[in-house]
């Protein structure tokens, strides 16, 4: 099965947290904490001894939405196919989440919480957590093997994001964020004036925005370009 | 991303002018506003870290002023249990310069409030301590390399949380946003109040005719102002400006629908 953009957004969420927990880890790592023994930080046995960390400082009904949140990722991970160049990362960041799900389920203090219905995915990482105990835990080759793997399967992510864009589509977006007027960019695309300007009538349409200055400012805000850096 | 504290600590060792008198109309460099701004943005993720603590379930705490002393020794027992002292040093060294750098200019009347509270959470920072025997004990600077640009997250948020009351914890972090603002703006990379406003009218296109009436000049006039801001800003056009406007988070995104509270997380 394909991946849509609405997966790889929910698969975004999870991984770039999990980006920022690795970063923190090795933080700690690198202000003298551990290191320990764990080279498996994707196992089970890890995660138990994770668990009981996080516990320290956040609530069990918290904990339930990670492990509810993690599973239905971890689920929809495995349930499509990414490109074969990332596919043992994004195995690795499903068994990642997996694990993380089984630890917590197997607090009864989480397990007997009744999350609301509506909740909705947790993919962020709190700051509360005691990292410098998980750096104890584990040594920093595994917690870099999983910023890395993280870090391979957001790129993928964020590289097709944006699938619901053409090429032709992107290339306008970005040259009208780059500050190109509307004659420069259609001839730099080999494109008339009004041919261009049905173009980006069309996609302000798909984007349901009324004008070019929303349009790209949408684009913006979705991550699908960005100004480059300016200085004044 | 943000100015390093290492190079905070060599500041202050090339700025012996620099002292903790109030002299109250000196201006500051271009450096030296970077460096309050990036002390400002630590401070106002310090806030959100404590206030997440406090969401998880964790105190609150009854102390309302994070920026007074009696937090600060309170606080410096938590940091040192997880940050090692050279750490601590070389943020006792750079939260002591910044706040010298704080009291010796003026800030408009707008930030002065916020400036204040800002620049008393850095100077009981580093008091507090350079009252902790080991830190003390340590030369200026030392350990300062280790030094990252944002907090460490092995800090234990929970400790200050259990500590301090939410709406102090909040004082202090709209406080620190206000003052990165202002710094932004300083160096011109962040828009006035009032071009917050002239964004957010291009953004909705108001017409123009009733932007130049409303800042009581002509439309010519109107246009010229704005023209100048983005040049300020280093953009071509208004496409390309309030785009840049919606990637730092100066306005809220799209969509805009009633022309009104489009203003972003910055305070205005």
């Amino acid at each position: 099965m394909d991946i849509g953009d609405g997966q790889i957004r929910v698969v975004l969420r999870h991984v770039v947290p999990i980006e920022q927990y690795a970063t923190r880890i090795a933080e700690a790592h690198g202000l003298g904490y551990g290191p320990g023994e764990h080279t498996d930080i994707l196992g089970v046995e890890f995660q138990r001894q994770a668990q009981k960390v996080w516990k320290e400082t956040l609530p069990p009904l918290f904990l339930r939405q990670v492990a509810d949140s993690y599973k239905r990722c971890a689920w929809l991970m495995g349930s499509v196919s990414p490109d074969e160049s990332v596919v043992g990362d994004w195995e690795s960041v499903a068994k990642y989440l997996g694990a993380v799900a089984a630890a917590i389920d197997e607090d009864l203090d989480c397990v007997k919480q009744v999350v609301p219905s509506d909740s909705p995915d947790i993919g962020h990482m709190p700051e509360v957590i005691h990292y410098e105990r998980l750096a104890e835990l584990v040594r920093p080759d595994a917690v870099e093997g999983l910023r890395a793997t993280a870090e391979a399967v957001a790129r993928f992510c964020r590289f097709n994001s944006s699938a619901a864009l053409n090429e032709t589509q992107l290339a306008c977006l970005q040259g009208l964020a780059n500050g190109e007027k509307h004659a420069d960019l259609a001839k730099r695309l080999g494109y008339s004036e009004r041919h261009l300007q049905r173009l980006l009538a069309d996609m302000w349409n798909q984007f349901g925005v009324g004008n070019t200055i929303e349009g790209v400012a949408s684009a913006v805000a979705q991550g699908w370009i960005s100004v480059p850096r300016i200085t004044p | 991303m943000h100015g390093s504290l290492p190079r905070l600590v060599q500041e202050r060792q090339s700025s012996p002018g620099v002292t903790a008198c109030y002299c109250g109309a000196v201006e500051l460099s271009r450096t030296q506003w970077g460096s309050v701004s990036s002390f400002a943005v630590r401070v106002a993720h310090f806030a959100g870290c404590v206030a997440e603590a406090h969401g998880l379930g964790h105190g609150p705490g009854g102390l309302r002023k994070p920026w007074g002393i009696e937090f600060q020794r309170r606080a410096c027992s938590v940091y040192a249990e997880t940050v090692p002292a050279g750490y601590l040093r070389g943020i006792a060294d750079a939260s002591g310069y910044c706040a010298d750098l704080m009291g010796v200019t003026a800030p408009k009347d707008s930030v002065s409030v916020d400036w204040e509270t800002v620049s008393a959470f850095l100077r009981v920072t580093s008091e507090a301590l350079l009252g902790v025997p080991e830190v003390a004990a340590l030369s200026p600077g030392e350990g300062a390399a280790e030094i990252g640009s944002s907090p460490p997250a092995v800090l234990r948020y929970e400790r200050f949380a259990e500590m301090l009351h939410p709406s102090g914890v909040a004082k202090l972090g709209e406080a620190a946003k206000a003052v990165a603002h202002h710094c932004a703006s300083r160096l011109g990379v962040a828009p006035s109040a009032q071009e917050l406003g002239w964004i957010i009218s291009v953004a909705v296109q108001e017409p123009i005719e009733e932007l130049a009436q409303r800042n009581q000049t002509s439309t010519r006039g109107m246009y010229r102002r704005i023209e100048k801001m983005w040049e300020r800003f280093g953009v071509a056009n208004q496409v390309q400006g309030v785009a840049l406007a919606v990637q730092r988070g100066w306005i809220a995104p799209p969509p805009w629908g009633d022309g009104k509270d489009r203003a972003g997380s910055s305070r205005k």
